[in-house]
């Protein structure tokens, strides 16, 4: 009569609101804790909502989005080290904020290690918000819009600081881009130029083996170069290891042509630039990346190949993705 | 009429869990608690070890023979297991979610409350042995948000404080910091024990108490000492004139090696 079978939980019904984290099909999986923080639309306006306001800041002047422009694929569009509050001068380039759900290291140190916690950083560094995570959320329940809106988000309208970051991170692991010229290449929908082409074949020999992938970056912590003394110690700061002394995390170069200016420190202000560092300028220094070292330092580039390397990176702009009203104020 | 009823009932619950479980516990629930009790202690002070801020008074000594107080004690237990005799095994679980948490707590030795951890839900048996972790290992980090953010954690280097010990010594030259002790105190120390990854300063511990017996009707209490002394002995004393703030695995490290002995069982109760 009965079964053991009989026993299975009744299937949940799912309501398709056409809202969620889709993963792009030419992606690897995402690394995200979706199993607790799934993402739904209520909670990605929260997020959002938090993302344009100022009151992360201990002085209510700087947002997370005062850094991170949609424009310039949540880059920064015009400062080559962060202002925090009070104009304070950072110490290192914004970086642009695309595909973090696939990511399992953030910052050019790879020092925080999961979405969730990328906003405390920015809060509580002295050179950004200069705020404590705690206040953050007094003043949060002070507002009269912010606990509906949690409310609406979580079930309740009391303001934690795990919903405040989950709200948040089901944000940022939204902002995927996926569409870009080379993506709809990849995925057969369309042709790209001859020079392009012959661009993506000089990248795939002399770049993909840092910038590899669908992310364009093997998430790893490398000494490209820059310099032979390091002022600012990058992955070293982390591990408090001197063979990490000068090493930073690979970046993704996806939407590269919108991310100006280059390097950790925002030393460089073009491709061009950045393509004579690999060409002519790296210098020696024991952390040096092995792919690096050899006869000559550096990756030989002809001035014709970093035409071809940069026409190709353009394939890498993904308009659709930094003018989707989704992520709009 | 009363009985019947609730003997046809069981009799169905025998023959529902029977055909599918093998487990026969699921019959009658034997689960039982226990509550583990942590005492801070400093050596013979077994009570009242921290002092206000700023506070002159030094009533404890290192091994070394450096005066100085503690103005706060907080670290953060993990993966709890409860063992005995006769193949008994409890592990706690570990969870993290947006509003619920189980299997990590924070204690603090300001709040009392906070010394006191129930574990429930234990298969009823014979218990004489616990493990746990100081600290959070990197199950509980790569869950994301959900655990004591608000000051047991490191925003610039990810991952969990294990342990906060701070205090005044004479011999400090100041300049440390913590929640307690402010840059400008010319005696204070902070100690901020943490690291997960390729400096991993969590420790584990097994004890062994005198057997007790959980079960639905017993209730057994296990006092655990943890002489704080201890951070500052051992295997690198610690001189305050030289080391004075820890605030990065590597630094904590030396520091940590200490920790073997930091807990102790005072006693097991029924």
């Amino acid at each position: 009569m009965w079964s053991c079978n009989d026993f299975q939980e009744p299937e949940k019904v799912v309501i398709d609101n056409g809202f969620g984290f889709v993963k792009p099909e030419h992606f690897p999986e995402p690394s995200y804790t979706f199993s607790n923080n799934e993402v739904t639309k209520e909670g990605f306006n929260l997020g959002k909502a938090l993302f344009f306001d100022p009151i992360f800041s201990r002085d209510g002047t700087v947002a997370c989005s005062s850094c991170h422009d949609q424009t310039v694929a949540f880059a920064d569009p015009q400062h080559r080290l962060s202002i925090g509050i009070e104009d304070r001068v950072g110490v290192r380039n914004a970086p642009q904020m695309t595909n973090l759900a696939f990511m399992n290291n953030f910052f050019w140190d790879g020092g925080v290690i999961h979405v969730d916690f990328i906003p405390l950083n920015a809060i509580e560094n002295p050179l950004e918000m200069d705020e404590e995570t705690s206040e953050v959320v007094v003043k949060l329940r002070n507002t009269e819009t912010y606990p509906p809106m949690f409310a609406k988000a979580f079930g309740t309208d009391s303001v934690s600081t795990p919903r405040m970051l989950h709200a948040l991170s089901q944000f940022m692991v939204m902002l995927v881009s996926a569409d870009a010229p080379y993506d709809q290449y990849r995925l057969n929908k369309a042709e790209l130029t001859n020079l392009q082409l012959q661009g993506l074949d000089i990248f795939e020999e002399k770049c993909a083996s840092c910038h590899s992938g669908q992310l364009f970056t093997d998430q790893s912590f490398r000494n490209n170069g820059l310099d032979s003394e390091f002022e600012d110690l990058g992955r070293g700061v982390i591990t408090e290891d001197e063979n990490d002394f000068g090493k930073f995390r690979v970046p993704s170069l996806r939407n590269v042509m919108l991310t100006k200016p280059y390097m950790h420190d925002g030393r460089f202000s073009s491709i061009e630039e950045v393509l004579a560092h690999y060409n002519e300028g790296v210098v020696f220094s024991e952390s040096l990346d092995e792919t690096l070292k050899g006869e000559r330092l550096g990756i030989a580039l002809t001035d014709d190949e970093r035409l071809k390397i940069a026409a190709f990176l353009e394939t890498l702009t993904d308009t659709n993705f930094i003018s989707n009203p989704t992520f709009f104020k | 009429m009363f009985r019947i009823t609730k003997n046809i009932l069981l009799t169905l619950t025998i023959i529902i869990t029977g055909a599918c479980s093998s487990d026969d516990d699921l019959l009658v629930s034997t689960d039982g608690s226990i509550e583990l009790k942590f005492d801070n202690i400093v050596g013979l002070q077994t009570s009242g070890i921290i002092e206000e801020p700023l506070s002159q008074n030094y009533p404890f000594e290192t091994a070394q023979g450096q005066a100085y107080n503690l103005t706060l004690v907080k670290y953060i237990i993990s993966e709890m297991i409860l063992e005995g005799p006769n193949g008994e095994y409890y592990a706690d679980s570990l969870n993290v979610s947006t509003d619920f948490l189980s299997g990590y707590y924070l204690i603090n030795e300001s709040e009392p409350t906070s010394r006191n951890i129930i574990l429930e839900n234990i298969p009823a048996g014979t218990y004489n042995k616990v493990t746990f972790t100081i600290g959070v290992n990197e199950e509980g980090v790569s869950q994301g948000t959900g655990i004591f953010l608000d000051g047991m954690f490191w925003t610039w280097n990810s991952g969990y404080i294990a342990l906060k010990v701070e205090g005044q010594s004479p011999e400090s030259n100041g300049d440390s910091f913590g929640d307690t002790i402010e840059e400008s105190n010319p005696f204070g120390f902070g100690y901020h024990i943490g690291g997960w990854g390729s400096i991993n300063n969590n420790q584990e511990y097994r004890l062994e108490f005198d057997a007790v017996e959980i079960n639905q009707s017993q209730y057994p209490g296990v006092h655990i000492l943890m002489d704080v002394g201890n951070v500052f002995n051992g295997q690198n004393p610690v001189d305050f004139s030289i080391t004075n703030s820890v605030h990065s695995p590597r630094t904590g490290n030396l520091v940590a090696k200490n920790l073997n002995d930091l807990f102790s069982i005072d006693h097991a109760h029924q």
